[in-house]
């Protein structure tokens, strides 16, 4: 069932896009707003930016193996003892990625659409599609991600224009209003929303053009950020921060307020279409844990892999937790997720800057 | 491979069976639509009225509207009570208005939007509007051309607000207000009216014709019933600060504070000029067009007063102007032009003054004191620092088209 | 443990099917004499009524010469001037005398333009079959066999399925050589080449694999080469049973070739560097590598304005989204998410509901199945009595169900739209389609809505990505996303910018 695997440079940024953007943008400017207040969306963008410079030395880092993805050098590179430490650490870091995905988006359906549909079976759902998405392969799950892109991206656009709408004074003053710590700690809590750009270490060696990578990379990010930011400042020029504060999620609000005369409410439209980008997050998870599992344990065959993934996941679709504690959870779960990112490219680059020298003067 | 395919065609088929419950599924013929809410304040027994609006769906009374009045502490109970007394589930999801008889508007409402922003389904596109009686009153009018009551009001306000009579202030906007210090809301004030329409009398209708009103009960044996209102009309703004109304403006003065707020597109303007000489000896009532205005706020701030400087610029046309000076030359017009700047400014500063002294900031003027003065802004001390305000109005007017000028008509002698 | 349950296994079928000895056998008996030869290609094929044994000597006392042959498929006289009359003329005689007989001379007697050797009885019966005639001669080592093959049915027709109001009007036939003639007249180009393959076992049938050397990819063309020989099957009757043969795989409902009944459309696709393949017996062609945006292409769109073409596409991909999601999307808006519609409207569908017995979905389902029923009555009603039928059927679904308030005017209104707009798209196969996906998503929609509905879509997205015909991927030119290719995606460029570049972007992509 897989396919021949072929990136084309297209491919790699929209494939990091659909792996960053899921749920996290539904609650992202409340999130931002409870600690940064006014200054949201400038630490959204300054996140942001620091996670552009730690994507393009990840990228940098899957440069040093442009045949392997993590699964293949992760051993190489660390010895057999760290190696396997840390590809089980990043293998239990993509199963509750997933968890979280698909049971957020499970909360948000329940709570705005299906109250009485237990959220299990809408997270089953996104489950059994994840899976799907991984085991048509990397080549498969990219061109998933383009139609899903090209899907989604108009509802983007909408909540963006709810930004005319707006009163200036609620973006005011820009800096001021908060402290350095405050502003960081918003920074941090944004960064569940930037986590997942590290599928661009699976995706690396499957590219046609391997040198575009670092373009495709950078764009990509650029991309992600600007649509944070603008989403930040339409929802806190839209509702100010007080209001927004209070609300759960934000970006799905806009949606329902735009109106035309054929269709009166966008949000339940744009949780239909939205369906597609958390299937992308999910599934790109999937894929990067079934080949982590295949790295730990090589003879695996790489779609029994993830349909066995897949099905022991399924267990903890099991239950109904509230919206708030997930998206809390999905913020601490973040942190660490984007520490572990940013640890991995700092510590490993100089690494494997090392090794690759070795390796290239032995005439490897 | 076959055993992965096996695994996901057993997952396939337990997931479908999941999917069979269709556990959110109701037909959309057995949900109660609420296309309008009224909320009524009974003094005498601390209880809100509920009055929910909703079409019948049967085929040939389409058109009738169904009202359920209930009375109970909370619009959380009231919705309660709605639920039990018809076993249908309410459906606020094409909610059209939201109206706040007078009574209740000025008393909190923070748990009446609470309650109602709990609702999984709220269309927070709905307008809020406050009726100058009870809003039992004002839907029960029969709308022209048996409209739905509901949809009849909103158009009545979307006419006001392209006309700049009136505020669009939608529920989402009407939260952000409450929750927002220094940024109040403004929400048109409407009131029911008599119709020159001829009606037949009550019970002689065409059919559909119908709706829940009440009938005003006339005093004495002989006394002629009253004809139910049929009609709506803006007829001011109410004023609120937080989630109460605290007061109301007429429609003029209404007119002036949006023309403040720079909304003023295609507003038609009575205004009341005073004596002059040359342009209006005896006085004039003169229609003006304002096509548009620019308003800027200035501030500064004194031993804690604030006073604020509006800079208008404004365009207008003229449709009725009876007077004998020639207005195509440009001394003329340009007199005339300051005629109308220093009445125009003296209306909007009598204006401004009374939506303070009320301690209403719809003007979002607390915002300038946040912004420029941060360390001086108080937000819970605003509305008292608010009635202390100054204004100076400073505007300049710009007669685009001098209108139709008549000229005292001589009898023609035969 | 596998592995050798699996090689049992074979053992075990291949004890079973004892025909394929048979096969195996007869294909490898090689030419014993004359006597021997001729015997037993009767004794094989004598049972049959129009098998004829025309024995003749070469020259007047000449070599015995046998010219074996089924009168139902030969032309006999074809058979005559270009067999009997030369080889048994005294000009025949005259010239073998005075040489050995042998291959060569006897073949330059014979006035036929095709002829070829065999050295195996087994070849010879199965040329027999096609048509062709086999000639054995005493002293030849080797059988020969001329092409004499009468044409039977149809000599040209005109589309039946794939109609335009501009441009050809021709279609294939049953005949191969007749469409392989079609194609010629329309691709006379130096660099089309033709490969010939006997697919099918029991019943061979002639296939023809045509390419453009210049335009198609040498990788593609090796890949659908293997992809034919690797077919292993008793009999194929129509090219759509290769469908499932050759097609990346067997059990996706999407359309994974053009079947064409044009040759103006095999020509156009060969020109952008595609292959068509020609079965003998079957009026259509099959052209691949295609992607799923090929299924909206009508032949007629290059005879139009390219505005006019760009419009009828988008339009098709609309008619394509309504035929599928539209019931779906009705129940999903009557059952869930009302708040979608606008505030009339949706008073408007629950005043039609009012009163009906059933659920949107169970009223839903019914009309489609009713409807579908019609259709399928349809095909085969006689054409005497089709009209009334199709009158009854029409008042029943139009009218009478809405009077018994068993469903609401709106759902008829919306089933005909949907039904309707499945036939928009030119590719016959994509109706099939179109009612697969309706089944299912309407199934999504009344468990879970406009979610369901967005589960399906994702399910068959994702099942797309998945495809790859002859390492072209399926969802192209969207998907990998190539501005190039966009310029005959929906929008058609003007002529004059098209086809030599075509190709190339077919070969960017595989």
């Amino acid at each position: 069932m897989r396919v021949r695997n072929r990136l084309t440079s297209f491919q790699h940024g929209v494939l990091i896009i659909g792996a960053l953007i899921a749920n996290g943008i539904f609650s992202l400017p409340r999130v931002a707003a409870q600690d940064a207040g006014r200054s949201a969306w400038v630490v959204v963008a300054f996140a942001g930016l620091v996670l552009l410079i730690v994507a393009l030395l990840s990228n940098r880092l899957a440069s040093y193996f442009p045949e392997e993805d993590p699964a293949g050098w992760g051993l190489r590179l660390m010895g057999p003892i760290v190696g396997r430490v840390w590809l089980l650490l990043y293998f239990l870091k993509c199963c509750f990625f997933i968890v979280l995905t698909m049971r957020i988006f499970a909360a948000i359906i329940t709570n705005r659409m299906l109250m009485h549909t237990p959220s299990s079976v809408l997270a089953g759902i996104v489950l059994l599609l994840s899976v799907l998405a991984a085991v048509i392969g990397i080549s498969g799950l990219a061109r998933f991600a383009e139609i899903s892109f090209m899907v989604w991206l108009p509802f983007m656009l909408l909540v963006v224009a709810t930004l005319l709408r707006g009163h200036l004074f609620h973006l005011q003053p820009v800096i001021g209003d908060t402290d350095l710590s405050a502003l960081l700690a918003g920074a941090k809590s944004a960064a569940f929303s930037f986590a997942g750009f590290d599928i661009l270490l699976f995706s690396y060696p499957h590219l046609e053009k391997p040198q575009n990578s670092a373009r495709a990379v950078f764009w990509a990010m650029v991309f992600v950020t600007a649509i944070y930011t603008l989403t930040t400042v339409a929802a806190l020029a839209f509702f100010g921060v007080e209001h927004l504060t209070r609300l759960l999620v934000p970006t799905l609000v806009m949606l329902s307020i735009a109106e035309t005369s054929v269709i009166e409410r966008f949000d339940s439209l744009a949780l239909f279409m939205w369906l597609g980008m958390v299937v992308v997050t999910s599934g790109t998870q999937l894929y990067m844990g079934t080949r982590l599992i295949q790295g730990l344990i090589p003879k695996a065959n790489f779609e029994k892999t993830a349909v066995f993934l897949g099905a022991f996941l399924l267990v903890s679709t099991w239950g109904e937790t509230p919206l708030r504690r997930l998206i809390t959870f999905a913020d601490y779960f973040g942190t660490f997720d984007i520490l572990f990112v940013t640890l991995s490219a700092v510590l490993l680059l100089p690494l494997a800057y090392f090794v690759n020298k070795r390796e290239r003067r032995l005439g490897r | 491979m076959i055993t992965a395919r096996r695994l996901l065609v057993l997952t396939l088929t337990i997931c479908s069976l999941l999917m069979t419950g269709c556990w959110d599924a109701l037909p959309v013929e057995k949900r109660i639509f609420a296309t309008a809410i009224g909320l009524d304040w009974v003094p005498e027994q601390p209880h809100l009225t509920v009055t929910v609006i909703h079409p019948l769906m049967e085929e040939k009374r389409a058109r009738e509207n169904r009202v359920l009045t209930f009375r109970a502490h909370s619009f959380g109970e009231a919705l309660a009570m709605l639920h039990h007394s018809s076993g249908q589930q309410l459906s606020l999801g094409v909610l059209s208005v939201i109206v706040i008889g007078r009574q209740a508007a000025e008393q909190p409402l923070s748990s009446f939007v609470n309650d109602l922003m709990a609702h999984p389904d709220l269309r927070l596109g709905a307008y809020v509007l406050v009726a100058s009686g009870t809003a039992q009153e004002l839907l029960a009018v029969t709308p022209p051309d048996h409209q739905r009551i509901a949809v009849h009001l909103r158009d009545v306000l979307h006419r006001a607000v392209r006309r700049s009579d009136a505020p669009a202030t939608t529920l989402y906007d009407f939260v952000t207000h409450v929750m927002t210090p220094g940024a109040d809301a403004i929400t048109a004030l409407l009131s029911p009216i008599g119709t020159l329409e001829h009606r037949p009398p009550p019970g002689q209708g065409a059919e559909g014709a119908g709706g829940g009103g009440q009938q005003a009960e006339g005093g004495g044996k002989n006394a002629l019933p009253s004809p139910p209102p049929e009609d709506v009309q803006v007829v001011g703004a109410a004023l609120w600060q937080g989630d109460t109304m605290v007061g109301e403006l007429t429609l003029p003065m209404a007119q002036h504070v949006f023309v403040a707020m720079g909304i003023a597109d295609a507003m038609l303007m009575k205004v009341l000029f005073a004596p002059d000489e040359r342009f209006f000896p005896g006085g004039s009532v003169m229609t003006l067009s304002i096509e548009g205005a620019r308003a800027d706020w200035s501030l500064d701030l004194a031993e804690g007063r604030p006073h604020y400087t509006l800079r208008l610029d404004v365009r207008l046309s003229l449709h009725n102007y009876a007077g004998t000076v020639d207005l195509s030359k440009q001394e003329n017009s340009e007199l005339f032009e300051k005629i109308i700047a220093s009445t125009f400014e003296q209306n909007m500063l009598e204006a401004l003054q009374r939506l303070v002294s009320t301690g209403s900031d719809a003007l979002s003027l607390g915002q300038l004191v946040r912004l420029k003065y941060p360390a001086e802004w108080d937000s819970k001390g605003w509305r008292d620092q608010l009635k202390t305000a100054t204004f100076d109005v400073q505007t300049k007017v710009e007669i685009r088209n001098m209108g139709l000028q008549l000229l005292r008509l001589e009898p023609v002698d035969k | 443990m596998v592995i050798k349950v699996a090689e049992w296994w074979d053992k075990i079928r291949a004890w079973l099917t004892g025909g394929d000895k048979l096969v195996s056998e007869t294909s490898r008996i090689p030419l014993q004499g004359y006597e021997h030869d001729v015997l037993y290609l009767q004794e094989q094929l004598g049972h049959a009524p129009d098998f004829a044994a025309r024995e003749f000597r070469l020259g007047v006392n000449g070599s015995r010469v046998a010219a074996l042959y089924l009168r139902s498929l030969a032309d006999e006289k074809s058979i005559a001037n270009s067999i009997i009359m030369p080889l048994s003329s005294i000009a025949a005689l005259v010239d073998i005398a005075t040489r050995n007989t042998s291959v060569d001379a006897v073949r330059n007697l014979l006035s036929s333009a095709s002829v070829a050797d065999l050295s195996d009885l087994g070849a010879a019966m199965e040329r027999i079959l096609l048509g062709e005639t086999v000639l054995l001669a005493e002293g030849l080592k080797v059988a020969l066999v001329v092409g004499t093959r009468a044409s039977i049915g149809r000599t040209t027709s005109t589309p039946e399925i794939e109609t335009t109001v501009f441009g050809p009007k021709v279609a294939f036939v049953e005949s191969l050589e007749t469409n392989l003639a079609l194609i010629r007249q329309q691709v006379p180009a130096p660099t089309l080449r033709i490969e010939t393959f006997d697919l099918g076992r029991r019943n061979p049938r002639r296939a023809m694999m045509f390419y453009l050397t210049d335009l198609a990819t040498r990788e593609t063309v090796a890949e659908f080469r293997q992809k034919i020989k690797d077919i292993d099957v008793g009999s194929l009757l129509e090219t759509e049973y290769l469908h499932t043969l050759i097609g990346k795989s067997p059990w996706s409902p999407f359309p994974q070739a053009i079947h064409t009944e044009r040759p103006d459309r095999v020509s156009g696709n060969l020109l952008e560097g595609r292959i068509a393949l020609l079965l003998d017996g079957s009026p259509e062609a099959m052209i691949l590598p295609t992607g799923f945006s090929d299924l909206f292409q009508s032949p007629g769109d290059y005879y139009e304005h390219h505005l006019v073409t760009t419009l009828m596409r988008a339009l098709r991909m609309v008619a394509f989204l309504l035929s599928t999601t539209l019931p779906a999307f009705y129940v999903a808006i009557t059952t869930f998410n009302y708040e979608v519609l606008p505030t009339d409207l949706l008073f408007a569908v629950a005043s039609a509901r009012a009163g009906i017995p059933f659920p949107p979905v169970i009223e839903t389902v019914l009309m489609l199945v009713l409807v579908d029923i019609l259709q399928e009555g349809a095909l085969r009603i006689p054409a005497k009595i089709g009209q009334t039928v199709g009158v009854v059927g029409g008042f029943v679904l139009g009218q009478a169900v809405i009077l018994a308030r068993l469903v609401s005017p709106l759902l008829v209104i919306v089933v005909s739209v949907s039904v309707i707009s499945s036939f928009a798209t030119p590719d016959y196969r994509v109706v099939g389609l179109a009612r697969l996906l309706r089944y299912t998503l309407l199934a999504a929609a009344g468990a879970l809505s406009g979610i369901g509905i967005a589960a399906v879509w994702v399910g068959v997205v994702i099942h797309m990505a998945s495809l790859e015909i002859l390492g072209v991927p399926y969802l192209r030119p969207l998907a990998p996303l190539r501005l190039s290719s966009l310029s005959d995606f929906v929008f058609r460029k003007p002529y004059r910018s098209a086809d030599p570049r075509q190709a190339k972007r077919l070969r960017e992509e595989s």
